[in-house]
């Protein structure tokens, strides 16, 4: 079953940076594994993606919120960074129920 | 005897779907499922006491309350994290609805009541779905089948506000017994048919529900891409 939160996220990212849909994906992806400990220290990008499966929306709004996300998104020279966490915030929090309904 | 057998594999039904549903939630970390696994296995108990050999309206029709108590819980984590939720409100019409049954505890209070809690829930339930399914209809990262078990979800919520719509049908003009009965049943089976389809979801309906669906997503070829692609294709 497909990683669909980071799917949305990723869509939502590149519309609202303007950026390629694709290193959107990875750049969230890059991301969790920054963010989360176990991933930090071991980087399998497969690993990556099967925690991403089981991410609660807690977790996904502390990525979203996250050091790591403004930072990599300064680093990449973005506009307005805080805006674009407002925006995958919203997106997270309109589409939260596909966490339970891909269950 | 028919109409047991009936009701009892109606009850396996509900029982069958509250375990699927609490092994997903504990091994897809999705701990709101636990409510609604908490609904099915509630209404399958209750059930049992509207069998004809275990029959007690009062058990059956009380089991209706924290039913809806642990769907209100559900609805609300569902759909409602970070945003205004009216859950509260729902949670004080069960709790006056409570009140109500415990001022006048007589089978048809507690029908009446329980009518009323579940055509406000269910239909809550309802618009929300709704609401949901919109926000991801067009979305072509979602799964096909993920977009038909909303469907699904919205059409047996919309049976589930029948059965009390029929119950206020039935008090204003008196539908004969022999039509009653049968279409309640043909209701009931329906809706346990739809919620057995959603939320336990056999492997071969969920491929057929996906079979034209094209992911624009290949996830072997993104995991190739390094960090250092990524950000300096990003830069």
């Amino acid at each position: 079953m497909s990683n669909v939160m980071l799917y949305v996220l990723g869509e939502s990212l590149a519309r609202a940076t303007g950026k390629n849909e694709t290193l959107c994906r990875g750049l969230l992806r890059l991301t969790v594994m920054d963010s989360v400990e176990p991933l930090r220290q071991a980087p399998d990008p497969n690993q990556a993606l099967a925690y991403m499966k089981t991410m609660a929306f807690e977790d996904w709004k502390a990525v979203i919120e996250g050091a790591v996300l403004s930072q990599r998104l300064e680093n990449i020279r973005v506009n307005k960074p805080d805006d674009v966490v407002a925006r995958l915030r919203q997106t997270l929090v309109e589409k939260q129920s596909l966490l339970t309904m891909t269950a | 005897m028919a109409t047991e057998i009936l009701l009892w594999i109606m009850i396996l039904a509900r029982v069958v779907i509250g375990v699927s549903l609490t092994r997903r939630a504990l091994q897809k970390n999705v701990h709101s499922l636990l409510w609604l696994a908490a609904v099915f296995f509630i209404n399958g108990f209750s059930n049992i006491f509207y069998t004809p050999t275990f029959y007690n309206g009062y058990v059956f029709f009380l089991g209706a309350l924290p039913d809806q108590v642990c769907l209100i819980l559900f609805i609300h984590r569902t759909f409602y994290r970070e945003r205004r939720s009216p859950w509260a409100i729902f949670m004080a019409i069960t709790l006056l609805g409570a009140l109500a049954i415990a001022l006048d505890f007589t089978e048809r209070t507690i029908l009446n009541t329980v009518s009323v809690l579940i055509a406000c829930n269910m239909l809550w339930h309802t618009l929300i779905a709704v609401q949901a399914y919109r926000a991801t209809a067009s979305d072509r990262v979602v799964e096909d089948w993920v977009k038909a078990r909303y469907r699904l979800m919205i059409a047996y919520c919309v049976l589930a506000v029948l059965f009390p719509v029929m119950g206020v049908i039935d008090a204003v003009v008196d539908i004969p017994r022999s039509v009653a009965q049968p279409l309640i049943g043909l209701i009931s089976i329906a809706a346990i048919v739809l919620q057995y389809l959603v939320w336990v979801m056999p492997e071969g309906f969920r491929r057929w529900l996906n079979r034209n669906y094209q992911s624009p997503v290949q996830d072997e070829a993104e995991l190739t891409l390094s960090e250092e692609e990524i950000m300096g294709q990003l830069q």
